[in-house]
């Protein structure tokens, strides 16, 4: 391994945590970095500095559950998109270009708005159920094809389902001020998270993580598709049921919790395979690390692009994340 | 090692592609399947590879029925080179050779030594070791070929399938590829549409003929004037040359 790769594996996890103080410290209260770092120590139990109880609680309670909330979905997000593009060997699938994540928040409202399941169905089962429905309707819509542009036409179109679906269900159920909150959190939104949520959210993006990895080599043997996966001894229906449930269903709980974010799964995944090379081994810890990066990165701009106000954050992934998808259907176009 | 298929018939989009074929791979040297396009010769390979079920029959390897042995076991044991091999991702030579170990390799399990080595052997027999770092879409399509072939053989497979190895290439590469299959110390089994490469290379035949075998033997046996007529419907003047058959076609 080249030694600024090494220095890179190394450093990636403390620049995260870099990043998440920064975070942290910015916004309309600005906190000294050196006051975010103790809070983050204290909270790990690894020290027990005396500070402002204002500060601990504003730092503790809303900033760093965000930015760790926002870390958890990037990574989780950036890991769907690179396992959904090596699957369905297509560079611009994610989860919400093939409109899991329209249908994950379909079924959300359902729940949340309706109540359907009564209670039984809580809000990110009715997104798995949901998300999980979307997508198998783009897949069966491909038809099996799932190389070419197909799968993205079939994603289009289920996106467009469920988001009129969604906003069928909002619009006649809901009463203005519900409305106007349910259409924020569906752009996303980090601002609801609390700690219960970033912990459901780290273990499931967690073991998600661990699962991708154990599959590493599973995900390098489709590179030629299908049938050469096959011959290369890897059950590839079975593969393929694991690894689509598993993305559905950590998109779903991401959805459940911040909304539908989109194009973090396309960015990430291109630029860490420009960092690392194709090779899954190296490639999902790359992508995860930098798509944990990107998202509380893009939070920190969300908050302080518009002074005094809060933009959704889908809204910044979109506006970085439109161009790039851009820009990859434009080369496809050159090599095909 | 024997690989057979017992009688298989196999239909696609109800069209009956191969009807109760019998093939039996003896250990060692190069089987050749022959026939007209559309004859099943493709077909009969990717149920050969286990990548298809027959809807009759049976495909076995040393008298285990295919569905009994596992994927991964099977893999270890039958290596295949498809016709087309396409990819947008950005790899290189040496990581295309490596996916040849995926069915030797624990989940976690990173490559090992002995990997390595095998690895650094595939690539040298097939002449690649100075284009490791070559990326996949730099290549040409013997390059290609080649690249595939030596993953084949990083897989360590006791029988090789190859669809059309010499599509494609020059007659020079042709020749190269086949004199490269032909070295290698494996069963082979290619099909292969040029009559005299097939005569040249080979020592079995099999010609098929919309999905059956119209005759099997050895080239001597199988290409003969009356043969290629009934098979391809084309006159032709078959001669021994070099201890070789040779065939010059007549319009």
């Amino acid at each position: 391994m080249i030694a600024w790769q090494r220095m890179l594996w190394l450093g990636a996890p403390l620049s995260l945590a870099l990043v998440i103080a920064l975070a942290a410290s910015i916004g309309e209260m600005q906190v000294p970095l050196a006051i975010t770092f103790k809070v983050m120590l204290n909270g790990a139990g690894l020290g027990s500095y005396e500070i402002d109880a204002l500060q601990q609680g504003v730092i503790r309670d809303y900033r760093l559950s965000r930015a760790m909330a926002a870390a958890a979905c990037g990574a989780g997000l950036a890991l769907c998109g690179a396992v959904l593009q090596a699957l369905l060997r297509n560079a611009l699938a994610e989860p919400y270009v093939l409109g899991i994540s329209a249908g994950a928040s379909t079924g959300a409202v359902l729940v949340m708005l309706l109540g359907v399941g009564g209670g039984a169905l809580g809000l990110p089962l009715g997104a798995f159920l949901g998300g999980a429905l979307a997508f198998a309707l783009v897949l069966l819509l491909a038809g099996g094809r799932a190389g070419g542009a197909q799968v993205i036409l079939a994603g289009v179109a289920g996106s467009q389902l469920f988001n009129a679906m969604t906003a069928w269900v909002v619009s006649t159920t809901a009463n203005a001020e519900q409305a106007r909150s349910v259409m924020f959190w569906l752009l996303g939104s980090l601002g609801g998270v609390r700690w219960p949520d970033v912990y459901l959210l780290m273990a499931v993006v967690g073991i998600g993580w661990l699962l991708f990895l154990a599959c590493a080599r599973i995900l390098d043997a489709f590179v030629f598709g299908e049938d050469a996966a096959a011959s290369l001894g890897v059950p590839v229906v079975a593969v393929r049921v694991a690894l689509f449930s598993l993305t559905a269903l950590i998109t779903a709980t991401l959805v459940s919790v911040v909304g539908a974010i989109g194009f973090v799964g396309l960015v990430v995944p291109h630029m860490s395979r420009f960092m690392v090379g194709p090779s899954h081994r190296s490639l999902l810890w790359a992508t995860g690390l930098l798509g944990a990066h990107f998202m509380v990165l893009a939070d920190v701009v969300s908050r302080v692009i518009v002074p005094g106000q809060v933009l959704p954050i889908g809204v910044v992934t979109a506006l970085a994340g439109a161009p790039a998808f851009a820009v990859i259907l434009y080369r496809r176009r050159r090599t095909v | 090692m024997s690989l057979a298929a017992h009688r298989i018939a196999w239909h696609q989009d109800g069209k009956l592609i191969l009807d109760g074929i019998s093939v039996t791979v003896a250990r060692g040297g190069v089987l050749g399947l022959i026939g007209p396009n559309g004859s099943g010769k493709s077909s009969l390979l990717r149920l050969l590879a286990g990548l298809r079920n027959p809807a009759t029959g049976s495909i076995t390897l040393d008298g285990r029925v295919l569905g009994q042995l596992g994927r991964r076991q099977f893999a270890r044991l039958v290596a295949l080179v498809e016709q087309h091999t396409a990819t947008d991702v950005d790899i290189d030579v040496q990581g295309i050779v490596e996916l040849g170990r995926t069915p030797h390799c624990s989940i976690f399990g990173a490559s090992g030594h002995e990997d390595r080595k095998i690895v650094e052997r595939a690539l040298e027999q097939t002449g690649l070791t100075a284009m490791r770092t070559r990326r996949w879409h730099s290549l040409s399509g013997g390059e290609r070929q080649r690249v595939q072939i030596a993953r084949a053989l990083a897989q360590q497979p006791t029988v090789l399938l190859l669809d059309e190895p010499s599509n494609h290439l020059d007659i020079q590469h042709q020749l190269e590829l086949l004199q490269l299959v032909r070295t290698l110390p494996l069963t082979c089994v290619m099909a292969l549409h040029d009559l005299n490469l097939a005569a040249m290379f080979c020592d079995q035949l099999i010609m098929l003929q919309g999905g059956r075998v119209a005759a099997r033997g050895t080239p001597e046996q199988v290409l003969t004037e009356s043969q290629i007529l009934k098979v391809y419907g084309v006159k032709a003047n078959v001669e021994q040359d070099q201890g070789h058959v040779h065939i010059k076609y007549r319009l």
